[in-house]
C-alpha cells in the first residue's frame, strides 16, 4: 500500500466514518430519550395523578359491565 | 423558559431560533474533516497529518468548501425558517382554539370573537407568506446540496494524481454543476 493511500485510509476512517458512527449513534440516541419521555407523559397522563378531579375508571363499556 | 433549557426535552430539541445566528458563513480555513470534538479541522492541521494528500486538500478548500459553506448556510437558514414558520401556525392555531373556547364560556361578550378572528387571519397570513417563501424546498434543495459537495470532497480525495490530469478542471465543472444546476434535471 502506497504512502497515499495509507493516509487516505487513515483520513477516512478518522474523520469521515468515525463522524457519520457518532452522528447515528447520536441520533439513536436522541430517539430513545424522546421514546422514553413520551412514555413517561403518557403514563403520568394515563395514571390520573395530574387530573383535578380523581378518575373514576373507564366510561366506556367493559366486559363486565356488559360490553365487548 | 430558556431555550436551552427547553431543548432538553425531546419534543423541543429542534425547536427554530427566533434570532438570527451571529456566525452563519463558519471559518474559512476549516476543512469538511470533522474531529473527535465535532470541530472542523483547520487546512494547516490537515496537511500537517497526512502530508501526501496536501495538495489535494488544498485544491479542495479553494473549489469545493466555499461552495459547500454557501449551501450548508443556506440549508440552515432555509431549515430554521421553516420551522419558524410551523411554530407559528401551531400556535396560532392554538390561541384561535383557546379564545374560541372562551367564546362559547362567555356567550354575552365580544372581544373573544374579535380574538379569534385576529388570530385566525393572522394565522392565514402567515400560512400564505410560508407556502409563497417556499423554504423547505429551498432547505431539501440546498442540503442536498451540501450533502452531494461533501460527497465529491472525500472522492476527489481517492482519486490518484497522475492518473487523471485533467481532474481540476473536471472538479470545477462538477461542483459548479451541483452549486448552480436545476435539481432534478438531466446534468
Amino acid at each position: 500500500m502506497s504512502t497515499r493511500n495509507a493516509q487516505l485510509t487513515e483520513l477516512y476512517l478518522r474523520y469521515r466514518l468515525a463522524e457519520q458512527q457518532r452522528f447515528y449513534r447520536a441520533r439513536a440516541k436522541q430517539f430513545q430519550k424522546a421514546r422514553n419521555q413520551s412514555r413517561l407523559t403518557a403514563a403520568a397522563l394515563l395514571s390520573g395523578a395530574w387530573w383535578p378531579v380523581p378518575s373514576a375508571g373507564p366510561t366506556w363499556p367493559t366486559p363486565a359491565a356488559g360490553g365487548r | 423558559m430558556p431555550t436551552n433549557r427547553l431543548r432538553r426535552i425531546a419534543m423541543f430539541a429542534r425547536f427554530p431560533r427566533f434570532m438570527p445566528r451571529a456566525d452563519p458563513a463558519g471559518d474559512p480555513v476549516a476543512t469538511l474533516l470533522v474531529d473527535e470534538e465535532d470541530e472542523p479541522v483547520a487546512l494547516s492541521r490537515a496537511c500537517y497529518e497526512f502530508p501526501a494528500l496536501s495538495d489535494a486538500l488544498a485544491e479542495l478548500q479553494d473549489v469545493v468548501v466555499p461552495l459547500y459553506r454557501e449551501c450548508d448556510a443556506q440549508a440552515l437558514l432555509e431549515q430554521n425558517r421553516h420551522r419558524r414558520q410551523q411554530v407559528l401556525l401551531i400556535g396560532g392555531g392554538l390561541m384561535t382554539t383557546t379564545f374560541g373556547l372562551i367564546q362559547a364560556v362567555l356567550v354575552g361578550q365580544v372581544w373573544p370573537g374579535i380574538a379569534v378572528a385576529s388570530f385566525g387571519a393572522a394565522t392565514a397570513a402567515v400560512a400564505s407568506v410560508g407556502r409563497q417563501s417556499a423554504a423547505l424546498d429551498g432547505y431539501l434543495t440546498n442540503r442536498l446540496r451540501a450533502e452531494q459537495l461533501r460527497s465529491v470532497y472525500f472522492h476527489y480525495l481517492s482519486l490518484e494524481a497522475d492518473r487523471h490530469p485533467s481532474r481540476h478542471a473536471e472538479l470545477r465543472e462538477q461542483v459548479t454543476a451541483i452549486r448552480y444546476g436545476d435539481l432534478g434535471a438531466a446534468r
